[in-house]
């Protein structure tokens, strides 16, 4: 920052520090609770730390019935949401089915239309605070507000979520958030009725967003013209699992080996267990420590072939094991598969924390347009990703693990500022081949 | 550089009509200045720049030179020059996503149709044509993506080199 501008960033945060720290109690002025409609009931919490975890067709428009979607290898829990302070009672609540359970961000983000009840927004200088998230090629844009967040027989209270479709913010996102990229701002368009980011980090953004106004995260809207604003960790979209009561530092996620390895399934049912070594359902065990840099990629390298790819992470928001091959075809529809002549036997190794041990997992690629249409779990599903050379280490070596690592596998992300096991977080840990 | 424009994004009316002033600004000061950057000239980065609210640095490396630009919030892109200063690769690495429309240009038509059929899941994008190569890739705080015109390399720069 060159010495000009510093007074400049120092005015903005020390406003929107005052800003965010007057937001921050219940009952301040800041924050606008509406009355809320009449009582909506709840399925019931199971008091446990697990939910069940479901690869399937995805949701349904409430109108038609008809699948809003065609998804393949996502997995989604439901949840129930409240207006803050509301749990005890009766319930101001709403049950949202087919929330997308993403380990690669962080952020609770939901749609508008999927609850009746107007929840308590969050505001600086006056104005609705918005929040963008950016994907690798799409993005999301809403508004903050906070609610009461129950899944299993987990609660967490008062957290800040993304809420989209609000219109308490102009409809269309700025070019800083949109970057050009694909819109997913409509439950057919994520294929969910939601996204649980409950991946490595505490916050979306961290305290790079507290630290100064950043592109593609928070904005104000003052007069309808939208700009980047800093904003508190505090503030910013939280991870739920940290604001839990109890079970609170990751999550693991167990999905089945599918019946008929690299045919796929209609679906597949698993479990969302949250807490790490904190019941006798979620132990670590021997599974195998990924430790991962400030970036969220594993500090050490994935091997594949003759490839060091450091840039690699384990995702179940990704629907496909993703890297770099230029021997395996593309799939020509160009909707970034796969397509080999026949399902293609690979394998890829990764290291622990220490560099040791190392483990090579196998897995198969097939060609995408052969798979059977009516199913959505699939263990054999890949993509081009990056051009990694192993001349060119510092950008595009990338090996995404995604969903399909997840098959027949205890895999665990640890949040950040957590230590278990003796293991500090951030960390993934994986179940070994 | 020390200048620094602070402007409303490009998204509204009143953000729009602030944009274009501060834009017929920067292009009464700076000769020869259009909207676009693949594949234009070096005129075109400091409209980026601009756009982007960015700082620039240069550094010359052999058959090409690279303007880097630093971003608000710890991303940089970094436009890629040939020796006649025509930009034949950009690349960008950090939390946020550049606005790729402003970075490609004329080239930005052919992203978006490409990046269409991957709307509705995060796979990253590996376009390979015979003029046009865009890769990009990562996940939240942390994306990455090139683009370049293959064809116009410079005499021994191989791909490799943008990063």
């Amino acid at each position: 920052m060159t010495p000009t501008l510093r007074p400049l960033y120092l005015a903005l945060l020390a406003i929107a520090v005052a800003v965010v720290s007057s937001c921050g109690g219940s009952g301040s002025s800041a924050v606008v609770v509406s009355t809320p409609p009449p009582t909506f009931t709840c399925t019931a919490p199971t008091g446990t730390n697990a939910v069940t975890l479901a690869v399937d067709a995805g949701p349904t428009d409430p109108t038609t019935g008809m699948l809003l979607s065609n998804v393949v290898n996502q997995s989604y829990v439901t949840i129930n949401v409240y207006v803050p302070g509301t749990v005890a009672g009766t319930g101001h609540c709403q049950t949202i089915d087919h929330v997308w359970v993403d380990t690669g961000s962080s952020g609770l983000r939901l749609f508008r239309s999927a609850f009746t009840d107007t929840l308590p927004q969050s505001q600086q200088g006056g104005v609705a605070l918005a929040s963008c998230s950016q994907f690798v090629n799409s993005y999301t844009w809403g508004a903050v507000r906070s609610a009461d967040v129950r899944i299993a027989g987990e609660l967490a209270s008062s957290v800040p979520i993304q809420v989209i479709g609000d219109s308490s913010i102009p409809a269309t996102a700025p070019s800083s958030c949109t970057a050009g990229t694909n819109a997913m701002n409509t439950a057919a368009a994520m294929g969910a009725n939601g996204l649980l980011g409950i991946g490595l980090f505490s916050q979306d953004c961290g305290l790079l967003c507290q630290g100064a106004p950043t592109p593609g995260f928070y904005y104000t809207c003052p007069g309808g013209t939208c700009a980047p604003v800093s904003l508190a960790t505090t503030a910013q979209l939280q991870n739920v699992v940290g604001l839990f009561t109890t079970d609170n530092n990751g999550v693991l996620i167990q999905l089945p080996a599918l019946a008929l390895p690299d045919v796929g399934q209609a679906t597949a049912v698993g479990a969302l267990i949250f807490g790490v070594n904190t019941q006798t359902n979620n132990a670590l065990g021997s599974a195998l420590v990924f430790g991962v840099s400030a970036n969220g990629y594993i500090d050490t390298t994935t091997t594949y072939g003759d490839m060091s790819e450091p840039q690699s992470y384990i995702d179940s928001g990704s629907n496909g094991l993703f890297f770099n091959d230029p021997a395996i075809t593309n799939c020509p529809s160009g909707n970034g598969f796969f397509c080999p002549a026949s399902t293609t036997a690979l394998s890829a190794t990764m290291a622990g924390s220490t560099g040791a041990p190392t483990f090579t997992y196998n897995f198969n690629i097939a060609n995408e347009s052969t798979l059977n249409a009516t199913f959505t779990a699939f263990d054999d599903l890949g993509g081009p990703n990056g051009t990694c050379d192993n001349n060119n280490t510092m950008n595009l070596c990338i090996f995404d693990w995604g969903l399909p690592f997840f098959y027949n596998r205890s895999v665990f992300t640890v949040l950040e500022n957590t230590t278990v096991g003796g293991n500090t977080g951030p960390f993934f840990a994986a179940s070994t081949p | 550089m020390t200048r620094h424009f602070l402007k409303p994004p490009r998204n509204s009316t009143p953000g729009r009509v602030f944009a274009l002033a501060t834009w017929l600004l920067a292009a009464a000061l700076t000769p020869g200045i259009c909207l676009a950057v693949l594949g234009q000239d070096a005129s075109t980065v400091e409209a980026d720049r601009v756009h982007m609210q960015a700082q620039r640095s240069i550094t010359q490396s052999g058959a090409f030179s690279v303007h880097e630009l630093q971003l608000p919030g710890a991303t940089r892109v970094r436009e890629y020059l040939d020796s006649s200063h025509r930009v034949f690769a950009v690349a960008w690495s950090g939390p946020s996503i550049p606005d790729l429309q402003q970075l490609l240009g004329a080239y930005f038509v052919r992203y978006q149709a490409a990046v269409r059929p991957l709307a509705r899941s995060r796979r990253p994008l590996a376009m390979q044509q015979t003029d046009l190569v865009i890769h990009t890739g990562g996940h939240p705080r942390a994306f990455f993506g090139v683009a370049y015109l293959p064809l116009q390399l410079p005499l021994g720069v191989s791909a490799e080199q943008i990063r």
